[in-house]
Formats: C-alpha cells, structure tokens, sequence
C-alpha cells in the first residue's frame, strides 16, 4: 500500500460524525421513541431489501488496474474468513419469479442505453418498481457470477500500488500458489448480468451448430472411408480377374464417393445410399450397354443419377435426373469392357472424354483409384514393375529349359491390351537347340494387367 | 451482568419492550446519522434519514429473522432512505456544494481542532477536505455507498455486502474503485502524493 493510499485510507476512516451533544441524542431517541407510538401499518418491503444502484460505474476495472488487496478496514472480516454468508431479511425467490424477471430483463435494452436513459429521464422512484423479490437474490449491481473486477484467485500477481506499474506482487503470486493460503472465493453474482446472459445467449445457438456439423463430418469420413475401402477391394478385384467385365462394379462403386459430400447436405446422403441398389440390379452384366449404344447408356446414367455427388453437393433442391443424366452415361460407358474389336484409338478417345465430363461434371477432387475401374485408371502400357515380375515368375521355368546349354537365349514377349502374352519370339541357342518350345510354354501363362495400347512387347535374356 | 446484545434487544422489543427498542436506538444511532450525513450531505436531512430508519425498523421488527446483525438491518434501510432522499432532491440540487457541508464541519472540529491557530493550514486542510468531499460526491451512489460503509464507516466486506445485498467481491472492487477514483480526483487538484502527505 502506498503512502497516500494508506493516508487516504486513515483520513476516510477517521472521519467523524458531526459532533452533537447528548441532549440532542437523547432528543432524537424521544422522537424516534414518539413516532413509533405513532406509527401503524406496515414498512414498505422495498426498504428491507438491498439498496437498488444504477450499473453506472460498475464496468469493472480495466485489465492493467491493480486490483484492491491490501485495505480492509478495522474490524474487517477476510472474504473468505466466513464461508457462509447471512442473508439478512431477504425473501427467497422462486424459479418462475426468476425467470419471469430473466425474460423481462433480456428483453431490456443494453445497460449503456438504458443508464444514459434511466439516469436522465427516469422519476426517482422508477427503481422501486422492481420486484423486491427478484433483487434479493439478483441485486442490480451484482447479479451474475463473476464481478468484472473483483479480485480473483486467478490473479494474484496484481497489485494495488497507487498506479498502474504492471509491477508484479511475487508475494500475492507465492500467497495464492500456497494451498494453505486463504483464497478469495469467486463471486458467485456479477454487475452485468444483462451483458453475460445476451453473451450466454448469443453463444448457446452458436454451439448447437458446431456440434453438428462435426458429426456430420464425422459422418461423411466414415462414408469416404468405406467408399475407399470398397473400391481398393474393387481394384484387387480387377488386378485378379483380368478380363472380367467391370461394369456391374463401376456402377456399384460410382456412388460411393458420392457419400462424403453428403456431409453437408444431410437429407440427400439417404437418397445417394439407396438410388444404387436399384440401378445396380438393374444393370446387370448382360444389360450392360455397349460402346456403340449411347441411347442404352443414357438411360443407364439416368439410372444411377441420383447416386451422383455433384448434384446433392451443389444444389439440394435440384432436379436429381437432369444434371446427373451425361455423367453417369459417361461413366457407365468408360466402365463398359472393351469389345474385341473395338478400335484402340476409340477406346481411348471414350475413356479420355468419359474422364473429362466426369470431372467436369463432378467437379469432385476425389481420387481416381477410389473409382476402381475408372477409365483414367488404365495405364497406356504396363509398368516396368508389372512387366519385370510376370516375367520374373517364369524366368525359373525358362532357364530350366536353357540349363543345359551354354550360351544365351533372346526372349521377345508380346502383350495385348489385355495384359495376356499374344506372342513369344525365341532367338539364340535355345532355338538352335529346340528348347524354344519349351521358353514358349514357360511364359505361355505370363500376364500384366490390361493397358491401353494394342499391344506392348519386351525383349529379355535367359541365361542358363 | 453482561449488556443485551442487539439480538436480545430485538428479541425483546418485538415483544413490545419499548425500552429494549430505545436502548437499540441509542446504540446505534451515532453510526446510522454519520452514514446519513455522508450519504446525504445535509445535517437535517440526515437527521430525517436517521429518524425514519429506526421507525421503519421498528414497524418492520416482526420481520427479522435474525439471520444478520440487527445493525446491518438498519443499515440497510438508512442506506436505502438516504438514496431515496437524494434522489427525490436530484431535480433541484444545484451544482454548486453546499456551503455549510456538515462533514467538512465534523472534520475540522473533531479531527483537526488545532488547524485554527494557523490560517495558512487551516485554508488548505479546508481546501483538501473540500476536494474530498466533492471527490466522494462524484462517485456514483454503489461506489460512494460502499466507500463510505467500508471506509469510513468502518464495516467489514462481509457486513457491508449483506447490507448491500451484493458479494464481498463485488465490495471489494467498490472500495478499490471508488479509492482509485478518489485518489486521481485528488491528484488532479493537486493534492497528490507529497500534498496527500499532509492528508
């Protein structure tokens, strides 16, 4: 405590009453004694309540104020030396009273307007009209939980010096850190009850939202990731099975991606689930159309429209078959399996232009592996990977078939499209020495996985 | 035989002892009249203000259920009468203080008797309790209510937050504000540090 303060303190608490001598006392006891001869009826319940103050200068202090410690006066109890607090002659206000008064309240203006405006215009006696009872247990000056300024527990490094030194009382700090320590107990009222409860309110709708579009997110990555885990099964699938027709899984799949954007569009995720067992009982292998059929495809994109995501993220009110009605074609004629004799070139072109309206369409980020067989998902020719381990599955074979000889032998494998061995060319010893044959049947049964070009060829040595 | 506590004496004048109610009376009206003076600033008023708490304690004993302390019952209705004065003669208060502001008296009379011999002294504790006294007056009624319960009157955080019907932290920052508020109005009228010295 600073000097001054301490001589301020001294000065306030030494100050007298007027003096009057006892005569005057006593003659004022008589009076008094007089008037309550007098006095009948009853005294207005408003005087027995805690006195009613403007919320004027109960702002709080600013941060960087120092917070009052240090003075108490004589005879000053601790604020926590007494944990129970007397009521005093207060009535005890029920749940509806409260709320009624709650309500009435918030709907008051702000306390800034309505100070500037009590403290002009209101009659003197206007605070009266209060509910005694509602401001027993909500006194206007304190009504909220925490004062804005009354000193806390969580801060305990303020000072109360004469100025605002941003010094910090170590002593205050080791004092609160101190279990033993008394701490001064939280307020349990505030000045401001209006701002608190305006801000309660203003964020009691906000949570409600977030809380719900997490798990709508929530929702949506559990979709994808089932969606993804189904299309890598799908693509294992395919690497197996070679040349089975994929269709009846690219039109199971397509609406599988369409589940995560559905985490925003609540109503249409149900929709998007169940359009695809239909249409993929519908488009059976043998209905499946062909490239040539682009009327069949229309209608078997129009189909499994409705599972597509671009619609039900973009617009929920939409109309589900019109936007859906070209890409789905698109998607079902790029899953359809190629034809024999179908040209390359027009295969590829189909699949390029089926990919672009795809993605046009979609507007969708997701990965093309989610997709299975996914037109982009052909490669032009077969990996060095793939190429290096069909052949290396058959090398043990072939060099069986070369071990009796001593110089090597030149292999030249020709793929199909189809990832199959169309064609096997032996040069070298092996086919001076009639073992070609036996190379021949040894990688008869190599195979890659189906590419886009006619056919790919690559040339090896077996050594013996 | 030890004296009847406040307690006892409510307890007996509800009973109809007029005289425990006198006696109740006589203990407390000091305390109550210096609250009023420095609540209303006016001796009569005051003077009122001490008269009709007692009355409305009195009409109002039945009441009490003995949960607080007799006095800061009447605390409580001589803080709410002395608001209810100054309010109902907010209109017609002037701006300018009162001339003859009783505080300013019972300071130069109790505390600073010896001031007279030196005009000099006298003319600036004048000067300096006058500073104060607007000071106070400025405040708004919660801050100068609750300075003066605390400050001046003496009452604990506790006792002055049951007559304030408000939690001891809410007294508290009261007390700090209306001591900060205090203190920059003094310092803006010089009375400062080394002046508050003499204070």
């Amino acid at each position: 405590m600073s000097g001054s303060t301490r001589r301020l303190d001294e000065m306030l608490r030494d100050w007298p009453a007027p003096s009057r001598p006892d005569e005057a006392w006593e003659a004022q006891v008589a009076a008094i004694e007089a008037k309550v001869a007098r006095a009948g009826g009853e005294i207005e319940g408003a005087l027995l309540e805690p006195p009613p103050f403007a919320a004027e200068d109960e702002a709080g202090p600013t941060k960087n104020e120092p917070m009052m410690r240090e003075t108490k006066k004589r005879g000053d109890a601790s604020m926590s030396d007494v944990p129970e607090k007397p009521k005093g002659p207060e009535k005890r206000v029920s749940l509806a009273e409260m709320a009624q008064q709650l309500k009435a309240r918030t709907s008051q203006p702000p306390v800034s307007e309505r100070d500037e405006a009590g403290r002009t215009s209101a009659p003197p006696g206007s605070r009266v009209s209060v509910p005694p009872s509602a401001r027993t247990s909500m006194p206007p000056a304190a009504r909220t939980s925490v004062p804005p300024s009354a000193p806390r527990a969580s801060d305990p490094g303020r000072t109360s010096g004469t100025g605002d030194s941003g010094i910090v009382d170590l002593k205050a700090v080791a004092a609160a850190s101190d279990p033993n320590a008394p701490q001064i107990p939280p307020a349990s009222t505030s000045l401001f009850d209006e701002d608190h409860a305006k801000a309660a309110a203003a964020q009691a709708p906000a949570k409600k939202p977030a809380a719900k579009s997490s798990s709508g997110a929530l929702v949506g990555i559990g979709l994808a990731a089932v969606g993804i885990a189904a299309a890598i099964a799908v693509v294992v699938m395919n690497g197996n099975k070679g040349q089975e027709p994929p269709a009846v899984a690219a039109v199971a799949e397509a609406p599988k991606p369409a589940a995560p954007p559905t985490t925003t569009q609540a109503p249409a995720a149900p929709t998007a689930a169940a359009a695809p067992t239909a249409s993929v009982a519908a488009a059976s292998p043998d209905d499946l159309p062909s490239a040539d059929q682009p009327k069949a495809v229309a209608a078997a994109g129009a189909a499994v429209g409705p599972a597509v995501p671009a619609p039900a993220k973009a617009e929920p009110n939409a109309k589900p078959a019109e936007p859906t009605a070209t890409a789905p074609a698109a998607t079902a004629v790029a899953a359809a399996p190629p034809p024999a004799g179908t040209n390359a070139g027009d295969l590829k072109n189909a699949m390029q232009k089926a990919a672009g309206a795809t993605e046009a369409k979609t507007d969708q980020p997701a990965p093309t592996p989610a997709s299975g067989p996914d037109p982009g998902s052909i490669p032009e020719q077969p990996s060095q990977g793939a190429i290096q381990s069909a052949i290396g599955a058959h090398m043990g074979a072939a060099k069986a078939c070369v071990k009796d000889l001593e110089a090597v032998s030149h292999v030249n494998l020709t793929f199909g499209s189809d990832g199959k061995v169309k064609s096997i060319s032996v040069t070298g010893a092996a086919a001076s020495n009639g073992a070609d044959g036996c190379i021949k049947a040894a990688f008869a049964k190599a195979g890659v996985g189906p590419f886009s070009r006619s056919s790919y060829s690559v040339g090896f040595t077996v050594r013996p | 035989m030890p004296p009847p506590t406040d307690r006892d004496l409510v307890q007996r004048a509800v009973g109809g002892d007029q005289e425990a109610f006198a006696a109740l009376v006589r203990r407390h009206q000091k305390r109550i009249f210096r609250l009023a003076v420095h609540l209303v600033r006016n001796g009569a008023e005051a003077e009122d203000v001490t008269q009709e708490t007692f009355v409305r304690a009195y009409q109002a004993l039945a009441r009490f259920d003995g949960r607080s302390e007799p006095f800061t019952w009447f605390y409580r209705i001589a803080v709410n009468l002395s608001l209810n004065s100054i309010r109902a003669r907010k209109s017609s208060r002037t701006s300018s203080p009162p001339v003859d502001d009783p505080r300013i008296e019972a300071f130069f009379t109790e505390i600073r008797p010896s001031v007279g011999a030196n005009p000099d002294g006298a003319a600036e504790s004048r000067q300096l309790a006058r500073a104060m006294c607007d000071g106070i007056d400025a405040l708004s009624d919660s801050l100068r209510t609750t300075l003066i319960l605390v400050c001046i009157d003496g009452l604990g955080h506790e006792e002055a937050a049951t007559v304030l019907g408000c939690p001891e932290g809410t007294v508290a920052w009261r007390v700090h504000e209306a001591r900060r508020k205090l203190r920059e109005y003094l310092a803006d009228r010089g009375f400062g540090d080394s002046s508050g010295g003499d204070a």
